[in-house]
């Protein structure tokens, strides 16, 4: 018995179902199950194996189903329907529209208002409070020398 | 004879169904409805086959006709729509699968197992479990829902190559976590 011959095998027995063999392949599996064990027990397995999941291939009725798996459908259906439609948002653009405006208005009216002023005059005010200590500093020049 | 009447039918079905699709592109409820009856179950199995979750599985399914409802304008083909429909519920299935578990996980030694048939669909559920989710749906599709190799490449949108080496990954991981779980019995 040859590793090719398991190979073969391997490859013939998991590509086609038993009924679909030539009779040169049927030949060839039969002789190589005979032969080797280890072919013959992975072989089995595979169609027990394979069985098995076929009959527990699911088999619902219509009764088993949930009495309003229809109406579920229907209704989501309607609910997307009406979310899809400009209908279902024009009340939430309508909002977004006020907020963004009365937003605008709001930092329009900061901006042009009279907190502005002071700032400025806080700047002035920095500005002479340093040409204020530079004086101060030259004076303590003048005083050292 | 029968080959005839059987091909009446379902040219009879695709008719109604294709009436129902445009019915509700115009937003009729009935045909809504209507088109909720029809594939219901199957989307309820499939999702149940590849979540193992029969609550979780309705949940996807409403999900899944939310979803196909709300992006029926992009059908072209009317008759197209059961294709369609199962398409958004296996990806959603599948979104689901890859959102629960990032990573495999190793089957826990310190579990007590019970060799009865009733255990059989707990033994799968974790088998399942412990294959990456890509891999697992291909099996799933292939080996509970019947699916055609194409069909599964068109569903899962990947080329029918991925599908087959997916699926020789999917079996082969499949029958050596199997002989290992027979093993610890």
């Amino acid at each position: 018995m040859k590793p090719s011959d398991c190979r073969k095998f391997e490859s013939i027995t998991v590509d086609w179902a038993p009924e679909e063999l030539s009779e040169s392949q049927s030949d060839f599996v039969a002789n190589h199950e005979k032969s080797c064990q280890a072919c013959r027990m992975a072989y089995r397995a595979q169609v027990i194996g394979l069985d098995l999941l076929r009959g527990s291939a699911c088999t619902v009725d219509a009764t088993e189903i949930s009495a309003n798996f229809e109406e579920t459908v229907v209704r989501n259906l309607r609910v997307q329907k009406k979310r899809d439609s400009w209908g279902y948002w024009w009340p939430a653009g309508l909002g977004a529209a006020i907020a963004s405006l009365a937003a605008f208005a709001a930092m329009q009216l900061v901006s042009g208002s009279a907190s502005f002023k002071p700032i400025f005059y806080r700047g002035q005010e920095a500005r002479n409070n340093t040409s204020g200590i530079m004086r101060s500093l030259s004076t303590v020049r003048e005083y050292n020398r | 004879m029968s080959e005839f009447v059987s091909t009446a039918v379902t040219s009879e079905i695709s008719a109604i169904e294709r009436q129902l699709v445009e019915r509700v592109k115009r937003g009729d409820e009935y045909a809504i409805r209507a088109l909720i009856e029809r594939h219901r179950l199957r989307l309820i199995r499939t999702a149940t086959n590849l979540l193992r979750d029969r609550y979780e599985a309705e949940d996807v399914s409403q999900e899944a006709f939310l979803k196909a409802f709300r992006t029926i304008h992009k059908l072209r083909d009317d008759r197209a729509f059961p294709g369609f429909l199962y398409r958004i519920c296996v990806r959603l299935c599948m979104d689901r699968l890859r959102s629960k578990r990032p990573e495999v996980a190793e089957l826990d030694p310190s579990v007590p197992h019970q060799s009865n048939s009733v255990d059989t669909r707990l033994v799968i559920d974790r088998l399942l479990e412990l294959l990456p989710y890509d891999l697992r749906t291909t099996l799933v599709l292939r080996e509970m829902d019947q699916l055609s190799y194409e069909e599964i490449a068109e569903v899962m949108a990947v080329p029918v190559g991925t599908v087959r080496s997916r699926l020789h990954s999917a079996r082969l991981r499949f029958r050596t976590i199997y002989l290992g779980e027979m093993g610890q019995l």
